[in-house]
Formats: structure tokens, sequence, C-alpha cells
């Protein structure tokens, strides 16, 4: 299991904008570098990143070796009802993460 | 210390200075900046694969993106699309493009209504100096496009480093 760390706002008015943010502890190796032995590391990147807001989704990336080590994400949701923001994304060894923060609605 | 007199020549000075001379030298400067060029020959094939042979339109698209990256391996960059991002009419995906890297396609975000702007920022790697593309295609099928150049001092090294 990877390393994150996010940060989701505690509360937010209903129909706010909220901006998630989070970071992957990850190497995302290209597949081009070589190690000391003049062997290929094989290519490992965090391939698919999925954000679901109450269960439903509303974010993806699908990212490569473009995107660089640590990858970083910020982006907006609309807050609508109570509920719980997660995180779950995986490599491409099939390794997985996840992280999730509740997100309190007021009116 | 100045007298009155002084002052007021000083100031007709900095005046013609501001309005005459500093403009004309600067406008010629601006234009030379970098900014949408079509060609981009090398993504031609994947854009083609993405598009579908679809019209794709300059506008609608900001990408900020440092003009001068020191290093390759952590570029910052921000993508905005214009769009009202409603169920009926949204950004359905936002593809980040790169030019001259060994894969093309950076990244590929799949935005919906639920996330209220089309805002991405995220750090990328680039390869060398070149252009970058941000492609989104709106819940219609429309494909609207910027491309910004980069210039990489430091690139993002393929080999053992």
């Amino acid at each position: 299991m990877s390393l994150a760390r996010i940060l989701v706002p505690p509360t937010a008015k209903r129909g706010e904008l909220v901006e998630l943010r989070i970071a992957i502890q990850h190497p995302m190796e290209t597949g081009f570098r070589m190690d000391n032995n003049g062997r290929v590391i094989p290519k490992n990147t965090v391939n698919t990143l999925i954000c679901r807001y109450n269960g439903a989704e509303v974010f993806r990336a699908e990212m490569g070796s473009g995107i660089a080590a640590n990858p970083y994400l910020q982006f907006y949701i609309v807050a609508r009802e109570s509920g719980n923001v997660e995180f779950n994304w995986v490599d491409d060894l099939g390794e997985k993460g996840a992280a999730s923060a509740p997100l309190q609605v007021t009116s | 210390m100045k007298t009155s007199d002084q002052n007021r020549q000083r100031r007709r000075v900095l005046k013609r200075l501001a309005g005459g001379a500093l403009l004309p030298l600067a406008a010629p400067a601006l234009a030379q900046l970098p900014t949408v060029r079509p060609p981009l020959a090398e993504l031609v094939p994947v854009l083609k694969e993405i598009t579908q042979g679809a019209q794709v339109r300059e506008a609608r698209v900001k990408l900020e993106i440092p003009h001068l990256a020191e290093n390759g391996h952590l570029v910052p960059l921000t993508v905005e699309v214009e769009s009202p991002m409603t169920p009926a009419d949204y950004v359905r995906t936002l593809y980040l493009l790169s030019e001259k890297n060994p894969r093309p396609v950076i990244a590929k975000i799949g935005f919906s209504p639920g996330t209220g702007r089309a805002v991405l920022t995220t750090r990328i790697r680039l390869a060398t100096a070149q252009n970058v593309v941000a492609l989104a295609q709106m819940s219609d099928g429309g494909f609207w496009a910027a491309s910004t150049e980069v210039i990489v001092t430091e690139t993002a090294c393929l080999d053992a480093t």
C-alpha cells in the first residue's frame, strides 16, 4: 500500500466549489532508466487514480511516465451532501493505494 | 535639492520615455513570445487517434506553464477549460500531450459535472524543450485545445542518472 497525503477541507457550504489536493509517494519509474548494473528498471507508474464523492466517481486521472515523481493533483468538486471523499489508485505493479476524508456540508 | 522646474522637466522626460520609446520596444518583444503554434508535426498521429479526424479549435482552454523550465523532471502546470460543467455541457476528458517526450500522452483526465470547474494543477516531466498541448473533449464531442512552448534547460534524462 503506497502512501499519500490528501487535503480535503473539513466543511463546505452546499454548492460551494471545494479544492482537493493529493500527493502520492511514488517514484513514477519511466522504464527508460538503468540501474548500476546496466539493467533497465521496469516502468512503474501510478496509472489510474479515481476520486469518488459519496461513492460516485467525480474525477479520474490516467497517468504515465510524463507525470513527475510523487504525482500531485489539484482539482475541484462541488459540495452537495455530507459524505466521504475517497481516492483510490493503482500502479503498474498492481500495488493499490487508498485515502479518504470526510466532507461535512452545511447549508 | 531639486527645483520644481527640474522636477517638471524630469517628469516630461519620463513621460516621453514611457509613451514613445519603451512601448515600441516592448511590442515586438511580446509578439516573439511563444504562443499557440498549430503545426506540431510529431503530435499529428496522436491527435488523429484521439480526435478521429474531428476539428480541434484553439480556444476555451488555458494552459499555464512556465515558458522556461529550469528542470524537466518537475514542471508545474495548470489547465483550465471554460465550461459551465452542467450535466448538459461539461468537459468529459482532458488530454495533456507532449510533442517530444518518448510517450506523448502525459495524462488523460476524466472530469464530470460533479467536478464543478474543469481545472487541474499537476507537475509533469519534459524530456526536452518542446510544445505542450492541452486538448479537451466536451460532452458534445467537440475538441478544444491550447499549446505552449516550453524551454527546458535541464532535461528529464532518459538514461541512467
